[in-house]
């Protein structure tokens, strides 16, 4: 039997054969470019890449780079298109995503090299780095095979300053997800509002709500037990996760399964909630409104329960091999982990930079709002860092793909008793 | 010399005489003229189409997941057993079924309808004919997200309607609800592509010669009885070729749900091409991806094959 490689060889030979003076390359960057492959195509995403992408180009002026954009929601044309060029061993030189276990089959197959020398170490970003986003890019055996560039908490309750002070609630004194469960009742019955915006119609917003509202009311080492597979041994965690975000149902917006989150983070901004859980993100969406601000119209706390926690999601660049422009690679990788590409992209996208070392009430041409100065403090403060499965920081893409698929079905019919059963299959890969 | 010169003078005859019937035979051949220009889209198709569809079969029988390369070794069946046990699995394709056979039908009975009206030379027959098939040159992008709106369950079209016409009890969260998603899909659907249906049987309709018409109505058939007994079982072929179009538009109701729900839309949207994807490149089990892809192919050659027969039957191909 032929394996992948024969089989593409061959039948690439036969079509040159017939198509003679027609050839192509299997979608590799033109010549010796290097080739970035990336998903922010608009917003404030596309505007802090090409921030730092300028300030590499003045730095390298020699590297001559290839910008290959993958539009699709939630980074899913990117990965459809970058499985596709994995699976032939034809990698891009590198690509901006999730780390995490979602880079481990990637591993496995061999196709990621190690930049540990002579990123990691000749760049000392070992020693600005902290440890949990280390571990997002380093493999055992085959070392650090990443670069993290940005971090977005996730475990953010943005509420709207004017409905909760119409309510008469102070979310900062909440101390669990069950408790936001009666400040919301009073929000529903002293205002018009509802107690929180919300889409269901990707479960990703459900699963990273409920993956919040799990460390809320059962800690953050009951969360990392979940996340290591343990899902019999926390069952009463894991159903009382459940049945508060089931409670939750009954204080979100009535059109939640037909609206997306952008239209959620609209809702919130009208007033026509009080809460919202989102990623650092919704900020973006907040400041494209001039009569919608940090402190007068909206703050943001961490979920009830949660202060100690920094729950984010991270991505970076990464390394794979067969590497098509070693070198290059390199340069960028030691760029992408450097200061200032930190303080150029995320000082535009919104998340925080992933160096302890970084100065955020600087007064360059790239400075930090306070919304983002606040993040950062917490970040550097929070005794623990985490990541979601929603956003495919934590557990193996299949387990992953398992878990979503049980809280799209829980989604549809709030069955706490089946979703737990679902939850502890989903690990059985 | 002379004597070399002789017998290649010799050979050359020899060798022209054996040549001559068989270059005359290739160019009499028209198969074997073809050849050259039939090799290029031959050899394309055979590697692109068929190659890869043998290579998917195979793929179904490893138990390939991850990247590297896959073990073929050993090959089985397992997955289409595990595929039998898997409530996802079977949920969706349940649901594949009912979408393929409800938007079917409802596209052909809701087409038929349109068509009839249009072909009774009614005013503004051309406008309304653009009217009925101008949905279908969206693309499916387009009128998920149009839909989302129209279904909305707080402020869209269809639940202001409901209210306004005092059926509150029927206003529900069509795209939310996972009793009636599938049935909002088939509506969306239904409304994208009976004008397709209306055309295909528009143009059966125009090729029934007027005199049998006429023949009805003298015999003093009233008019639904004329389409019924006399009209419609003449649009044997169109039918059976909106069937074929349709069913394969149902498979292709992909994009529709991807857009709304992305690659979990859940038990009560969830339909096999969306599982397919879901399972190769969200989760990387490739083989498993390919043993849905094979069911789906059979599915496709399920909804043609019976085609191909007919059209075989009636000497049409």
């Amino acid at each position: 039997m032929p394996t992948r490689r024969q089989f593409v060889t061959t039948a690439g030979a036969g079509i040159a054969a017939a198509v003679a003076g027609c050839s192509g390359n299997g979608g590799s960057g033109s010549g010796g470019d290097m080739e970035i492959m990336i998903a922010w195509s608009g917003g404030d995403g596309a505007t802090a890449f090409e921030a730092m992408h300028d300030g590499f180009k003045d730095e390298y002026p020699d590297v001559a780079t290839t910008i290959n954009n993958n539009p699709g929601g939630a980074g899913t044309g990117l990965a459809t298109a970058l499985d596709t060029r994995m699976f032939n061993e034809d990698p891009p030189s590198t690509w901006g995503f999730f780390t995490g276990p979602q880079l481990q089959p990637f591993v496995d197959g061999g196709l990621m090299g190690s930049i540990t020398e002579d990123v990691w170490e000749e760049a000392g970003l070992t020693e600005v780095v902290p440890e949990y986003l280390q571990q997002m890019c380093e493999f055992g055996s085959t070392g650090y095979v990443a670069v993290p560039l940005e971090f977005n908490r996730l475990n953010n309750l943005f509420y709207n300053v004017d409905v909760v002070e119409e309510a008469g609630v102070d979310p900062t004194s909440i101390s669990s997800p069950t408790e936001l469960i009666d400040a919301m009742d009073t929000i529903e019955s002293e205002t018009g509002a509802n107690g929180l915006a919300t889409s269901t119609q990707g479960t990703w917003v459900v699963l990273q709500l409920w993956e919040s509202i799990y460390v809320g009311e059962n800690g953050y080492d009951s969360y990392q037990s979940f996340l290591e597979g343990n899902v019999a041994e926390n069952e009463a965690d894991v159903k009382a996760a459940l049945e508060v975000l089931a409670e939750y149902r009954s204080y979100w917006n009535d059109d939640a399964a037909s609206v997306n989150f952008s239209e959620a983070i609209s809702d919130f901004m009208g007033g026509e909630a009080a809460f919202l859980n989102q990623g650092a993100w919704a900020v973006g969406n907040f400041s494209q409104s001039d009569e919608f601000n940090y402190d007068t119209h909206w703050q943001s706390t961490p979920i009830p329960g949660t202060d100690d926690v920094f729950m984010g999601q991270n991505s970076g660049f990464m390394y794979p091999e067969p590497q098509p422009t070693p070198e290059a690679t390199k340069k960028w990788l030691r760029y992408v982990g450097s200061k200032e590409a930190q303080v150029r992209f995320n000082a535009i996208k919104g998340g925080v930079p992933c160096r302890n070392d970084i100065e955020m009430d600087g007064s360059g041409e790239y400075t930090f709002n306070g919304y983002q100065q606040t993040q950062y403090d917490e970040f550097l403060a929070a005794e623990n860092l985490t990541g979601t499965i929603a956003h495919n920081n934590e557990v193996l893409p299949q387990i992953a793909s398992n878990v979503s698929g049980v809280f799209s079905t829980f989604k549809s019919n709030w069955n706490v008793d089946q979703a737990y059963n679902g939850l502890v299959d989903a690990f059985d890969v | 010399m002379d004597e070399t010169n002789e017998v290649s003078t010799n050979d050359r005859t020899t060798l022209t005489g054996l040549l001559g019937p068989i270059t005359r035979r290739f160019r009499r051949n028209e198969f074997l003229q073809s050849l050259p220009f039939l090799l290029v889209p031959t050899l394309l198709l055979g590697v692109f189409v068929y190659g890869s569809i043998l290579w998917n079969v195979v793929l179904s029988l490893t138990d390939f997941r991850g990247f590297g390369n896959p073990d073929y070794s050993s090959l089985d069946v397992e997955l289409y057993q595990q595929m039998l046990n898997d409530p996802t699995f079977i949920t969706a394709a349940k649901n594949t079924v009912l979408l393929m056979g409800g938007f079917t039908a409802v596209c052909l009975i809701v087409g038929l309808g349109l068509a009839i009206l249009i072909d009774r030379e009614i005013r503004f027959e051309g406008s309304l004919r653009t009217v009925y098939l101008l949905p279908m040159s969206l693309s499916f992008v387009v009128t998920s997200i149009f839909w989302a709106w129209m279904f909305n369950p707080s402020n869209g079209v269809v639940n202001y309607l409901l209210r306004t016409a005092g059926l509150d009890f029927l206003a529900n969260d069509w795209f939310g609800d996972p009793a009636t998603q599938l049935w909002a899909i088939m509506i969306a659907l239904v409304w994208q592509f009976s004008g397709l249906a209306m055309i295909i049987y528009l143009a059966g309709l125009r090729k029934i010669p007027t005199e049998q018409y006429e023949a009805a109505q003298l015999d003093g058939a009233p008019v639904w009885i004329r389409y019924l007994k006399v009209i419609v079982p003449q649009l044997k072929t169109s039918t059976f070729s909106a069937i074929v179009i349709l069913l394969l538009f149902s498979l292709k109701a992909f994009d529709f749900i991807y857009v709304l729900y992305g690659v979990n839309p859940g038990p009560g949207a969830d339909i096999l091409p969306v599982m397919m994807y879901r399972e190769a490149f969200d989760a990387n089990n490739w083989a498993y991806g390919s043993s849905i892809a094979v069911v789906l192919l059979l599915a496709t050659f399920a909804a043609i094959v019976p085609y191909l027969y007919y059209q075989h039957k009636k000497d049409l191909l």
